[in-house]
């Protein structure tokens, strides 16, 4: 056993050390976001919350092919669909049960015209369950107020597809 | 004055309640709280009577440390089962007689020592003569006794106590031979350099680590 | 009659002027070991609620008061409620005896150091009565490890009480501190001032002691089954208990009220302020250790009190009297 070890553990060196790069540490920037206030950068592929778009006439993209409904591994998705006055196939009802998604983004990769998306929103927690049932017109409603930045993510990553 | 017997009832009332419950309770921990209970009231009495030393002496010897090993023991028996053997089983009668007679010797001791004091008035009379001084706080009269006086009856039941915690240390503690100890102080001595070489290896070549 | 009652709401008036301070000074007390946490570590800790984040623990007590109190279905309920009360009436009990000034002190007692040591060592039964209760193996697990350390550390903590009692003279907290109006006793009785400090730290089930509530091996010890305004409780109790260990530090080692310099600028700020700044140096030396320390393991913690401090404190014990006894300086009455 070497004395100067015997004197260290003694006399707390390494403990004093350690608090002296402590206070030293205190004092400078911190590393952390100020979150509510500052947010980090977001990749155009983040999956947050969903969206249904419509074309720039304002017609829905969806056209009830129920690709989502299919390939969504935890059955989150429920769809219907009936035939329109003109001919088209549209859905009834698109629901999203978002409790029980599990964020993987599959619905947006099934979907043949871009209907589905997830958008860069992640903020959406609410008081009681059932406002997390989403609908079709939340859905659409969401799609209208993110269309910008949806259409910006889908350009901004499309070179990668 | 009236304030004053307004406490000292309430505190004595729970000091017997208490103690009664010590017996009563069905519950072993509700018995050992209510001990803890007991306690605290009667160092609140002792305070009362002025002997705030020994009220808190009591408070940090008892409860804080006695009855804490108190409730350590009886925490861990798992008493339920012994319980109902003891207050159903056959060998329930056995223990009336031996707690009769056991308490009723208590109380005889009891009588004489509180009779002892009626039989020896000069004793009562003596306190004047042995020049307690009401100046002083009894923790000062206690330690003038204490380290005067009575010193070679103090060290010594000092030394009892020491030697009985000796003895049951020797008691239980047995070394068991081929288990590996860690050492704390070599543990935490390892400096970086005792632990971490640096090596240039060259390339294609390898290094030996395990020397 | 009505005397008495003027007595009795003078006295009241008295406990209330002490207590509200006492239970503010608690919540920004977590603020502030919260935010020195989240310093050292360079992350900004709570900064929204109020100026400076300085109202976070009253938002954070105002959410526990809505939260659903649950008890148990198994639990012994009585005990169970007690508990997080007893916890917080002995950590707000005891500060009746700290002096702030020469005049600013409840009750004035000839044993107060005692009274101090034992209502500390009462402190021990909030835990474990709520780890009984809760009928559940976490709790139950770290009560035990609590009381096991705690009576362990109040061996030592006595000991270094008798240390500075040698030098004083009396068990009076004011004559404590106008004992150290030469010389503060943490210059003479530094070794035993460093060992206090550690001993506090366990004794208050800080880090890097805090094996009772060692969140990764039992959840959260003793308070794991408590819920809402009982478990603030026990959280209100615990700092209580740790800003009392700090007054008893800076009472016993730090001259209490006296300014470190008996000369003009330092006479000018009242006497309480410098308890109260002695108090808050001492607690962000807790709160940095809490930053900067990892957790013991129990077999380390029970050997450095019992083969560490106790034979150190009581050898210094021995020093101090016979240097005491040497140089004639045994403060007798």
């Amino acid at each position: 056993m070497k004395i100067s070890r015997i004197i260290k553990t003694i006399f707390l060196i390494d403990f004093l050390n350690g608090l002296l790069i402590a206070i030293k540490e205190a004092f400078k920037s911190k590393k952390t976001l100020n979150y509510p206030f500052e947010k980090g950068k977001i990749s155009p592929r983040f999956r947050g919350e969903h969206a249904l778009r419509r074309y720039p006439n304002g017609e829905e993209r969806c056209i009830a092919c129920k690709l989502c409904e299919a390939v969504c591994p935890a059955q989150a998705i429920t769809i219907e669909s009936t035939e329109r006055e003109d001919g088209s196939r549209k859905t009834t009802r698109y629901d999203i049960d978002m409790l029980k998604c599990i964020y993987c983004g599959l619905c947006e990769e099934s979907c043949p015209v871009d209907a589905i998306v997830q958008g860069p929103n992640f903020e959406f927690s609410t008081e009681t369950r059932e406002e997390l049932y989403y609908n079709k017109q939340k859905l659409l409603d969401n799609g209208d107020r993110w269309e910008s930045v949806l259409a910006a993510n889908i350009k901004a990553d499309n070179p990668y597809r | 004055m009236i304030v004053h017997s307004i406490f000292f009832y309430i505190f004595s009332i729970i000091a017997i309640f208490s103690a009664i419950m010590v017996t009563v309770s069905r519950n072993t921990v509700h018995s050992v709280f209510f001990l803890i209970l007991d306690f605290i009231s009667i160092s609140c009495l002792f305070i009362m009577i002025g002997a705030e030393f020994i009220g808190m002496i009591m408070l940090i010897v008892y409860v804080g440390a006695v009855a804490v090993l108190f409730l350590f023991v009886v925490m861990m028996l798992n008493v339920s089962q012994q319980k109902n053997e003891w207050l159903s089983g056959e060998k329930n009668s056995n223990h009336i007689p031996i707690g009769l007679l056991i308490s009723a010797l208590i109380f005889f001791e009891l009588i004489i020592v509180a009779g002892g004091w009626k039989y020896k008035p000069e004793l009562l009379g003596s306190f004047n003569s042995m020049g307690i001084d009401l100046t002083t706080t009894n923790t000062h009269q206690i330690g003038n006794v204490l380290y005067t006086d009575y010193i070679h009856l103090f060290q010594l039941s000092g030394m009892i106590l020491l030697v009985a915690m000796v003895g049951a240390i020797v008691l239980t503690f047995r070394k068991r031979e081929g288990i590996k100890r860690q050492g704390y102080f070599r543990q935490i001595s390892r400096e970086r350099k005792d632990g971490v070489e640096l090596i240039d290896v060259k390339s294609k070549k390898g290094v030996k680590i395990d020397v | 009659m009505l005397e008495n009652l003027n007595i009795l709401f003078n006295e009241v008036y008295k406990i209330l002027l002490l207590l509200i301070p006492v239970l503010v000074s608690v919540a920004m007390i977590v603020w502030l070991d919260r935010r020195v946490w989240a310093f050292v570590q360079k992350r900004r800790g709570p900064n929204v609620v109020g100026p400076f984040g300085l109202f976070q623990s009253l938002a954070d007590a105002l959410k526990y008061i809505f939260k659903e109190i649950i008890i148990p279905a198994s639990s012994n309920k009585i005990i169970f409620i007690l508990a997080p009360i007893v916890t917080m009436t002995l950590a707000l009990v005891s500060w009746a005896v700290i002096p702030f000034s020469e005049t600013y002190v409840l009750a004035d007692i000839n044993v107060g150091i005692l009274y101090l040591f034992a209502v500390s060592s009462l402190g021990v039964y909030g835990i474990i009565m709520g780890g009984w209760a809760s009928n559940s193996k976490y709790p139950f697990l770290g009560a035990i490890r609590s009381a096991a350390q705690m009576v362990s550390y109040e061996v030592s903590i006595g000991v270094i009480i008798i240390n500075v009692l040698l030098c004083v003279g009396s068990l009076n907290l004011k004559d404590i501190v106008l004992a150290q109006q030469d010389l503060w006793f943490i210059i003479p009785l530094f070794p035993m001032f460093v060992i206090f400090f550690i001993s506090a730290l366990a004794e208050t089930n800080r880090p890097p002691f805090d094996l009772p509530e060692a969140e990764a091996e039992l959840v959260a010890g003793y308070q794991t089954e408590y819920s809402g305004m009982m478990y603030a409780m026990f959280w209100l109790g615990e700092y209580a208990n740790i800003l009392l260990m700090c007054s008893m530090g800076s009472i016993l080692f730090l001259g209490g009220w006296l300014s470190p310099i008996n000369i003009y600028p330092f006479t000018l700020v009242p006497a309480p302020l410098w308890l109260i700044f002695k108090i808050l140096l001492l607690f962000i030396l807790f709160s940095l250790v809490k930053a900067i320390v990892p957790r013991y393991r129990y077999d380390q913690l029970m050997k450095l009190g019992w083969k560490i401090f106790l034979p150190f404190s009581l050898i210094w014990l021995i020093l101090t009297s016979s240097y005491l006894f040497y140089f004639n300086l045994l403060p007798v009455n």
